[in-house]
């Protein structure tokens, strides 16, 4: 079909036409992920700037004031806006369930890859697919009907009391720390397997054991890998919203105790739009300066765990 | 005899021993090292384990123990309670609450979803992949794309769900809102809606949303709910109400103010608005902006699987570049790239967050009717539930979370079972 078109020229003035046409569609489509960064981030900063033209509302309460009372009162006056309970509700989810998360899941890509025969692979890899793909919501619930309980259990066993409130950030926390631990693994272990079989060779070839080959040879090789997987899993515990939602309460607060609820970003924003409040008021406002602080953590932290996988990464071929 | 030339040997004793360790204790920790790591991930399957233990004992558990008589009463009892569950809208009671209405919302909202997604990252796979251009402007281009699609793909959720309230929703704050659009088509007839004495609903038309209220008239022609015309039987205050039953349906008590009314407004199936409002196209158009890297990644991976012998053998035959696209690599990528959007989609049918900023904690009681319809999903009604106060809704939660899961298996399994089937190797 091609050869008689070509030969016809006006057959391949039609198919050049439908050439041009094609990629020229094909390139918008590309395009529209420019604009929708473009949108995203106009949308961001021209509804924070609203929010900071607002007269009661200072850059330096928002980045100072240690209270975040959105809702309290009708005026502007008496609310407070001061963005640290949240980062801090944030920070604290992230601090358990990256302690979480990272160890495990750095020690179950080195069994992976390192160690596992491969039928004990086939049960894992499919188990931590499935907890992959298992929706947020659904660790929700678990973080509330079951982590939290086992928890209160655990607290009764040492201290003879319940220390756990119904909503805390310590489950929160561990939920998320499981959602991530798929993410780690298998970044981590694709990480792992990138070394080449040489490098792990040469270590044993020098009497080096299984340990020493895994600790000291394999996981220096992949570092930078291991740590872009780590900064990605960062950025989603940041951003996960449901469990937080559901499990951690809606109370900001500035604390170290994870026994106690906390309100993460992502939470404030889901408590706003889920229609607590009228829309349009300053405190509706406030909800994109906080998806504005979000957007940035999470993109510097994306960006970031990009650059040092293409930077670092140590090309052995 | 030993050269030192050859190798480093370290002579005094003790200071080798404080260099190395000793061989047998290096082999001990390895061996101690290698037992830990497979306890620690077979915390994985334990962790699956309890989570799914969690789900089904709270999620047939309670269904199982409120059934009661012999073996067989119970089982018809526990099939009924899940049919019922399956078929009926939420409800103030726990006891015959169910998700239908979630799941056809889920189904709206999910192939609005695909349907953009696809088309649009299908085709900017195709764009990165096969048309790598060689001017170097355009090639900045390129690459700027990939970066950026790169990191789309780690924004939260949540954010695209307050961009999708922002663009699709409220439309930038355009003058309209869902009572007054500012342009809209489909609309089958706009009615004043009252309750007859015979618990029928009456519908007179009006000329527009904002029109005056007619006046009811004795013997004017209404419609009723299926929308058959008749006679208005309008009633003075005080007087008997008829008692034949098909007169009743069609009776009207004539008060000063006129009847309790509302205005019903007759949307065709192909209804659309400006702005779209909390709706179904709203909802699926955001989670197209959520899925949208994952689709693109995904068939990039499958377009860039394609061995570059078959493009080479297909242009040195003189076909054009789209030519090869679409005879050769588009054909053999369909696999992973149908693979692809799969998990793409169930991904999409699990999000709950942006969904949440689109429609709000809203009680619906029936499936969407057009894309302009309010809606919820299965994940948010779940949240609904798992974050009411009642203990009996937490159970209902987990039956929710059993549809859910699978519902999600079976796209799962149909993803391997598609990539198992039709992946050729094609190397």
């Amino acid at each position: 079909m091609s050869a008689s078109a070509s030969r016809n020229p006006r057959n391949r003035a039609v198919q050049s036409f439908q050439e041009f046409w094609i990629k020229t569609s094909l390139w918008l489509s590309a395009a529209f992920s420019i604009a929708l960064t473009v949108v995203i981030l106009l949308i961001l900063l021209g509804e924070a700037w609203r929010f900071f033209a607002d007269d009661s509302i200072t850059f330096g309460e928002f980045f100072g004031s240690l209270e975040w009372t959105p809702t309290v009162g009708s005026t502007p006056e008496s609310k407070s806006f001061g963005v640290w309970p949240l980062v801090c509700g944030t920070l604290i989810v992230t601090v358990i369930a990256i302690g979480i998360a990272v160890p495990l899941g750095l020690v179950t890509a080195i069994f992976l890859s390192e160690y596992a025969p491969r039928r004990v692979r086939a049960f894992l890899k499919p188990a931590l697919e499935i907890l992959a793909g298992i929706p947020t919501v659904v660790y929700g619930f678990f973080a509330l009907t079951f982590i939290t309980p086992s928890l209160n259990w655990v607290h009764r066993l040492f201290f003879g009391e319940r220390g756990f409130g119904a909503f805390n950030a310590a489950s929160a926390g561990i939920a998320v720390g499981i959602l991530c631990l798929p993410i780690i693994t298998s970044l981590t272990e694709d990480a792992l397997r990138a070394v080449p079989r040489s490098l792990r060779e040469a270590a044993y070839g020098l009497g080096g054991t299984r340990f020493e080959v895994a600790v000291r040879v394999v996981v220096p090789a992949a570092l930078s890998g291991i740590v872009s997987a780590v900064l990605l899993a960062v950025a989603r515990t940041i951003g996960e919203t449901m469990i937080v939602a559901l499990a951690a309460g809606s109370t900001p607060r500035i604390t170290a105790d994870p026994r106690e609820g906390v309100q993460t970003m992502t939470g404030f924003m889901v408590q706003i739009a889920g229609g607590d409040f009228s829309n349009f008021g300053i405190e509706y406002l406030s909800m994109y300066a906080v998806a504005a602080v979000l957007f940035a953590m999470t993109f510097a932290l994306t960006l970031l765990g990009h650059r040092i996988r293409v930077r670092f990464r140590e090309a052995y071929q | 005899m030993k050269t030192p030339s050859s190798h480093v040997f370290i002579l005094d004793p003790q200071r080798r021993a404080k260099l190395t360790k000793p061989a047998h204790l290096r082999h001990h920790w390895s061996v101690v090292f290698v037992i830990f790591c497979s306890v620690v991930a077979t915390l994985s399957l334990v962790v699956l384990a309890t989570l799914l233990y969690d789900i089904f004992a709270h999620g047939t558990g309670h269904i199982w123990r409120s059934s009661e008589g012999s073996l067989g009463q119970r089982f018809s009892a526990f099939f009924s309670r899940w049919s019922a569950f399956l078929s009926n809208p939420p409800s103030q009671s726990a006891d015959n609450a169910g998700i239908f209405p979630s799941m056809l919302g889920t189904i709206w909202v999910c192939a609005v979803c695909g349907l953009a997604a696809l088309p649009l990252g299908v085709a900017t796979a195709i764009y990165l992949e096969e048309f790598k251009p060689k001017r170097k402007l355009l090639r900045h281009f390129h690459g700027f794309v990939q970066l950026n699609i790169t990191n789309l793909a780690g924004v939260p959720s949540v954010v695209y769900g307050i961009i999708g309230m922002t663009v699709f929703v409220m439309m930038f704050q355009s003058p309209g809102d869902v009572q007054s659009p500012v342009l809209e088509f489909g609309i089958n007839g706009i009615y004043d809606q009252y309750e007859s004495e015979g618990l029928r609903m009456l519908r007179v038309p009006v000329e527009s949303r904002d029109a005056e209220v007619t006046a009811l008239q004795d013997g004017m022609t209404v419609y009723d709910a299926q929308g058959t015309p008749k006679e208005l039987n309008l009633i003075a205050v005080g007087e008997r109400v008829p008692d034949d039953r098909e007169l009743r349906r069609r009776t009207l008590i004539a008060i000063p103010d006129g009847p309790p009314r509302s205005r019903y407004i007759d949307e065709a199936w192909y209804y659309v608005r400006i702005p779209f409002g909390r709706s179904v196209l709203a909802g699926g158009l955001t989670l197209m902006l959520v899925v949208l890297p994952i689709v693109i990644i995904s068939s990039q991976e499958a377009v860039r699987a394609v061995p570059d012998s078959l493009r080479e053998a297909a242009l040195g035959m003189g076909c054009t570049r789209w030519q090869v696209v679409r005879k050769v690599s588009l054909p053999a990528s369909i696999p992973g790239i149908m693979t692809g959007s799969i998990l793409a989609m169930s991904r999409a049918i699990g999000e709950a967050a942006p969904i949440l900023m689109i429609a709000g904690v809203v009680y619906i009681k029936s499936p969407p009717g057009n894309l302009m319809d309010s809606f919820t999903v299965m994940p948010l009604q779940i949240y609904n539930w798992a974050s009411d106060s009642h203990r009996e809704f937490h159970d209902l939660a987990a039956s929710g979370i059993i549809v859910l899961l699978a519902i999600l298996l079976v796209f799962n399994a149909s993803a391997v079972i598609i990539r198992q089937k039709f992946q050729k190797n094609l190397g």
